[in-house]
């Protein structure tokens, strides 16, 4: 088995006139945690969706798992193992929060039309099981006791969470989040920190954009820069402290060629 | 983790016990005429609320699929000599293809442009009831439609017309609450309320769009075959789009994503108009109003999630042990 899980290769993106992405070569490996970082409108969010399929790179490839995924559609490339949460977050609203978290579950779930309207045993021991396993993982998250509100109506900081109980009970091989403490007061962002180090214990890799230094500082194992669709650094959280293309990022240069 | 599984009263049975009783009291022929017209309805409306409510998509183009279950229905009872049985199933196949095929066709637009689909579809479906003819006996529509018999048993009477249709209604409701909680309803209900974040979750949103008219179309189907043994005539004239909205409305007023709210919305539109004349005569306009009173104020109707029922009419939530309400305007923009 391969220490890669997924590879992209030199992706292109463009929007009509605008470069989104700009050959960006990008390598996860199994069991890490890769933090992306870069300015607002840097690509980041863009490349998750190519990585996943939700648009296809205008050039490039996309492997995962061993496979060439470029442009495959969404449902597919999740299939093979990839949850992501959103950076404005997408539940189901009107239905429970269990249910959202069971929605993961779909293709691991195997039950057919004939054992749903007869109520077979075999089908209803499966949904059982999946509900089971919802609640374990919501008992995990600290949102045990909302289990059956509607999505909606819970406050923004776990609604987050519910985002990750469900990308989380696909059982992925890879967990994109994004920007997964925008909104969260510190102590919340710490409390974040803990949890994604235990999500990395139970298997997946984990890809997390962040704009919070400190979180993506203390979890990542390599830290990836993006600027202006560009890869401009990669490599350890205390490599890509000192590269003096990243202050220049962030801080804008000594002279500022206008875009900031 | 026994805590986060459901459990239900078993109101069903019940309710069904009492329906039982209604011939009893009711006795008059035109009424339960009105009764049987109301649980038919209520099969259709449940159907709608499987691709409204549940799918979240707009079919402006249910009674096409009505008409479509009855023609095929009584063309092959009064041509060829079928027995009821397999006309009243082959209908729902018949439709369930149809409903495949039209599905197919708009599996990949976006909600407006398969609402346009839909009418797009009713109208061809009334042109060709009203001009093939041969088939479906033109404008006159078809006559004479033999009454349903089952195991030599012929529901001739209203009264066990009744009871056919009640029974009929009763399996139709507790297979589409089935589906509903299963993995196929879990995946409508997604494509629903965020079909980016649905794909996301492994969901092929055509597929399950394909699924949910396939299944509804189903239900639509036999309701219509029902329908048309029923009236014993099958008029072109009855499977328009304005026919499709009524059927909508019934939907909507009783709130959408609820099953036992179907059934109380035609209910009422079904009873109401026939209680007066002259609310016969208005009924439009009343209906009308309603739907203007109900989209400003009351948009998921009498028992839909915070509808009407949870809000004005169940007075639970000022009871002292009684949770907070739900917090309002926590939608995701």
């Amino acid at each position: 088995m391969s220490q890669v899980l997924m590879r992209a290769e030199r992706i292109d993106k463009s929007f009509g006139g605008v470069q989104a992405l700009l050959g960006v070569d990008l390598e996860i490996r199994r069991d890490e945690i890769l933090g992306v970082i870069g300015p607002n409108g840097a690509g980041k969010t863009t490349l998750f969706n190519v990585l996943t399929g939700f648009s296809r790179p205008t050039k490039g490839t996309v492997f995962f798992d061993g496979q060439d995924v470029t442009g495959k559609p969404v449902y597919r490339v999740c299939q093979k193992g990839i949850g992501r949460t959103f950076q404005n977050i997408r539940l189901f609203g009107q239905m429970t929060v269990i249910d959202n978290v069971v929605v993961g579950m779909h293709t691991r779930l195997h039950t057919y039309l004939l054992g749903i309207a007869l109520k077979l045993p075999s089908t209803m021991r499966k949904e059982r099981e999946a509900y089971d396993k919802a609640g374990r993982i919501l008992d995990y998250l600290g949102l045990g006791d909302a289990a059956w509100e509607l999505a909606a109506n819970l406050p923004y900081g776990r609604q987050r969470k519910v985002e990750i109980a469900r990308a989380l009970a696909s059982e992925p091989k890879l967990l994109l989040l994004d920007e997964p403490s925008a909104g969260m007061n510190p102590q919340e962002a710490s409390e974040l920190m803990t949890l994604i180090s235990g999500i990395r214990k139970m298997g997946p890799s984990l890809v997390v954009i962040e704009h919070n230094m400190q979180v993506v500082m203390g979890i990542s194992d390599r830290v990836a820069v993006l600027d202006f669709g560009k890869k401009i650094c990669e490599g350890t959280p205390e490599e890509v402290r000192r590269d003096e293309g990243v202050i220049e990022a962030y801080l804008g240069q000594e002279e500022d060629t206008g875009a900031a | 983790m026994e805590k986060h599984r459901r459990f239900g009263i078993p109101l069903g049975p019940i309710v069904v016990a009492v329906a039982c009783l209604i011939p009893l009291v009711v006795t008059n022929d035109y009424h339960l005429r009105v009764l049987v017209m109301a649980l038919l309805y209520s099969i259709v409306a449940l159907s709608i609320n499987l691709i409204v409510g549940i799918s979240g998509q707009l079919d402006f183009g249910r009674s096409a699929f009505i008409g479509l279950g009855a023609f095929w229905s009584a063309i092959l009872m009064q041509r060829f000599g079928a027995p009821f049985w397999i006309a009243f199933l082959t209908a729902g196949l018949f439709c369930t293809v149809v409903g495949a095929g039209l599905g197919i066709l708009c599996r990949k637009s976006t909600f407006d442009y398969l609402t346009l689909i839909t009418i797009g579809f009713n109208e061809i479906c009334r042109l060709i009831f009203l001009n093939w003819q041969d088939v479906t006996g033109g404008a006159m529509g078809l006559r004479r439609v033999p009454a349903p018999s089952l195991f030599g048993y012929t529901f001739d009477t209203n009264v066990k017309y009744f009871y056919l249709a009640l029974a009929l209604l009763a399996i139709c409701y507790v297979a589409i609450q089935r589906i509903i909680k299963s993995k196929l309803g879990r995946a409508f209900e997604a494509l629903r309320d965020d079909s980016i974040a649905a794909a996301y979750a492994g969901i092929p949103i055509p597929t399950y769009k394909v699924i949910n008219f396939a299944v509804a179309s189903f239900f639509t189907g036999i309701a219509g075959s029902a329908m048309v043994h029923y009236t014993q005539y099958a008029s072109p004239f009855n499977y328009t789009m304005d026919e499709s909205i009524y059927i909508l409305q019934m939907a909507i007023l009783g709130g959408l994503g609820s099953l036992p709210g179907s059934i109380l919305g035609t209910a009422i539109l079904v009873i109401a108009p026939e209680i007066s004349r002259t609310f016969y005569e208005y009924r439009l306009m009343f209906v009308g109003f309603m739907m203007v009173v109900m989209m400003i104020w009351a948009p998921n109707g009498i028992l839909g999630k915070q509808g009407i029922g949870e809000r004005v009419i169940g007075l639970g939530r000022f009871l002292p042990w009684a949770k907070p309400p739900a917090v309002e305007g926590g939608e995701i923009r």
